[in-house]
């Protein structure tokens, strides 16, 4: 005899399954039958317990200033994961090839033999840290776009960011002539 | 924290009462006071179910984690379902990765027992204690019988719920009774 699955059973026990062969199987099965009064004994035992119920210990806006503050805690420890993963990403580069970002790209090929390899190694890290650094910070904004530090953050970021990309160009340009 | 015992019928998540539904639309459009009604009358459930799935230690500060999350995500709340749904959808979520990442937990997955014939078993009215027989349970387990049995959520719902397929809800509401039985057994 081919018994009903578990799922089955319990779909009938629970009265969300009306199939006549499934009845007529539980009802000349006594392994089944016994497995359904299982299920609807320990259902009825667990609705039968009366419930204790308790008030709400404190105003929900008390609720809010604490996980905010909460909140805020982990933000920053985020950050602070973030930057030591950025410092360790500069420390892995140290006996990388270089790869040139598209703007040190750009400032070599229209100045070539201008740089050192070895300034344009550094010159390539901080731009990749300042790019990842912006792409976390884009990252975080997405979870929590109403976050003004971030956002404050992320133009400090951005700002820096375009003043190296100058002051790298200037430094190309004057060693080139 | 005030406790009482009650014996008549709260208003249930799945059925908030008439004066519910205005709160409701009110938060929605960031009316805290509106909020702070919600959260008044619907503490006690979310209390009671965060204590039965964590155990008394941690289910205030879930409680009220899990409001706190309401709040920060009334916007995602469409009306597609009931807001008792929704809420219990923000509830689950909350409580299962508390759990998961509480290290006083037994995450362990109970066998399947193979002693399905059960003639001789009694109904455990008399179960001892609630609480201590559903902390027995492993987590997806507990979660899926208290949201059926005692929540009253359909097999489909608790499926929905805790983002898991129709069979695999019936599965685990089936193991997490045997185990119910088992433990009620072992105490007698």
């Amino acid at each position: 005899m081919t018994h009903p699955s578990a799922d089955v059973l319990v779909a009938y026990a629970d009265g969300e399954l009306n199939d006549p062969g499934i009845t007529a199987h539980i009802a000349a099965c006594d392994e089944c039958s016994s497995m359904v009064a299982t299920q609807r004994a320990v259902r009825t035992a667990i609705r039968n317990i009366p419930e204790t119920f308790s008030t709400a210990p404190t105003d929900f806006t008390q609720i809010l200033k604490r996980f905010e503050r909460r909140r805020t805690r982990q933000r920053f420890v985020v950050f602070g994961a973030g930057l030591a993963a950025a410092c360790a990403m500069i420390m892995l580069r140290i006996d990388r090839q270089p790869t040139h970002t598209a703007e040190i790209a750009a400032a070599i090929t229209a100045n070539p033999g201008a740089v050192p390899a070895a300034d344009v190694s550094r010159m390539d890290d901080l731009i990749t840290t300042m790019n990842d650094a912006i792409a976390q910070t884009r990252s975080a904004i997405e979870h929590d776009r109403t976050n003004a530090f971030l956002r404050g953050h992320l133009a400090d970021l951005e700002a820096r960011r375009m003043q190296a990309l100058s002051d790298i160009a200037e430094v190309i340009g004057e060693r080139s002539r | 924290m005030g406790m009482y015992s009650l014996e008549l019928s709260q208003p249930t998540l799945s059925h908030p009462p008439l004066n519910e539904i205005d709160d409701i639309a009110a938060a929605t459009n960031g009316d805290a006071a509106a909020f702070e009604r919600i959260y008044r009358r619907q503490f006690p459930r979310v209390y009671l179910l965060a204590r039965r799935m964590l155990g008394a230690e941690e289910a205030e500060d879930a409680a009220q984690d899990i409001f706190y999350r309401a709040w920060t995500k009334l916007g995602s709340f469409r009306g597609e379902s009931g807001f008792g749904t929704w809420l219990h959808r923000v509830a689950i979520t909350v409580l299962m990765r508390r759990a998961s990442q509480s290290t006083t937990l037994d995450r362990r997955e109970a066998p399947l027992s193979d002693d399905h014939i059960d003639k001789a078993f009694r109904p455990p009215d008399a179960m001892i204690d609630l609480e201590a027989a559903l902390a027995s349970l492993p987590l997806e387990q507990r979660a899926a019988v208290i949201l059926h049995d005692i929540e009253g959520f359909s097999h489909e719902e608790v499926g929905d719920l805790m983002g898991i397929s129709l069979t695999a809800a019936r599965m685990r509401l089936f193991r997490a009774r045997a185990a119910l039985r088992d433990y009620a057994r072992s105490r007698e």
